[in-house]
């Protein structure tokens, strides 16, 4: 019997898709946090952009962007 | 059975675009929880929390953790504690939900540079597909989760010699 085919679905949503293709230099160093596929705050702390955006009731996607060197 | 496929984030480093494998999740622990990345990391033994996402994004106190010992990775070792997080990541009606032991550095300036999702337990559950060349195009690249739900029979496999 053959195997069940794998269905794939692509999982990362709209804000995910609209992160990946956005240049994140401007933001090394700090906190940002995406909602409706635009940065609706930044900063140097995950508590300062949780903050502001859950004061506009948001409930936001949050990335950091590390210090600008690969990684092993 | 249904595989979850997510696109690389790209972060460009001296002029060059990285690809990293980040997973988009919820992480909870008790009534507070966040949306946020982790970085799918085939390279490390375990799990592990930046220490201002645990306070911060989940409210732990970790000046009450208790060590488990030591950490250690390319920059240096730690001292770690392990929590307990509800991580919950998926599409819709495909959503998966599991808890995760993640450690947490005891001590300041000891975090890798992203939280982690390491071998043990995620890559028990899951098979990951890295995929940075699937299109001729090197800045395109994805990554696929393939729920491991139907493991074989381990009674028909040669186990390795036990170590000491």
């Amino acid at each position: 019997m053959k195997a069940k085919a794998e269905e794939v679905i692509e999982a990362g949503g709209a804000d995910h898709e609209w992160l990946v293709s956005q240049n994140l230099a401007p933001y090394v160093g700090k906190w940002i946090a995406v909602s409706d596929r635009r940065i609706v705050a930044f900063g140097p702390t995950l508590r300062e952009v949780l903050t502001r955006a859950r004061a506009d009731g948001v409930e936001p996607l949050c990335l950091r962007v590390p210090e600008g060197y690969v990684t092993v | 059975m249904v595989a979850l496929s997510y696109s690389f984030v790209r972060y460009r480093i001296n002029d060059e675009v990285v690809l990293r494998p980040c997973l988009k999740c919820t992480l909870g622990y008790g009534s507070k929880s966040f949306e946020t990345y982790l970085l799918v990391d085939s390279g490390a033994d375990c799990s592990m929390l930046r220490r201002e996402e645990a306070i911060d994004g989940l409210g732990i106190d970790v000046t009450k953790l208790r060590s488990i010992g030591q950490t250690g990775g390319i920059g240096g070792s730690t001292k770690v504690a392990i929590v307990e997080v509800d991580l919950r990541f998926g599409q819709r009606q495909h959503m998966f939900e599991m808890k995760i032991p993640m450690q947490v550095s005891l001590e300041e300036g000891k975090d890798p540079s992203l939280s982690l999702l390491g071998r043990n337990p995620f890559f028990y559950k899951f098979r990951v597909d890295f995929r940075m060349g699937y299109t001729d195009d090197p800045t395109l690249g994805k990554f696929i989760l393939y729920p491991e739900d139907n493991p074989r029979n381990a009674a028909k496999f040669k186990k390795p010699p036990a170590y000491g």
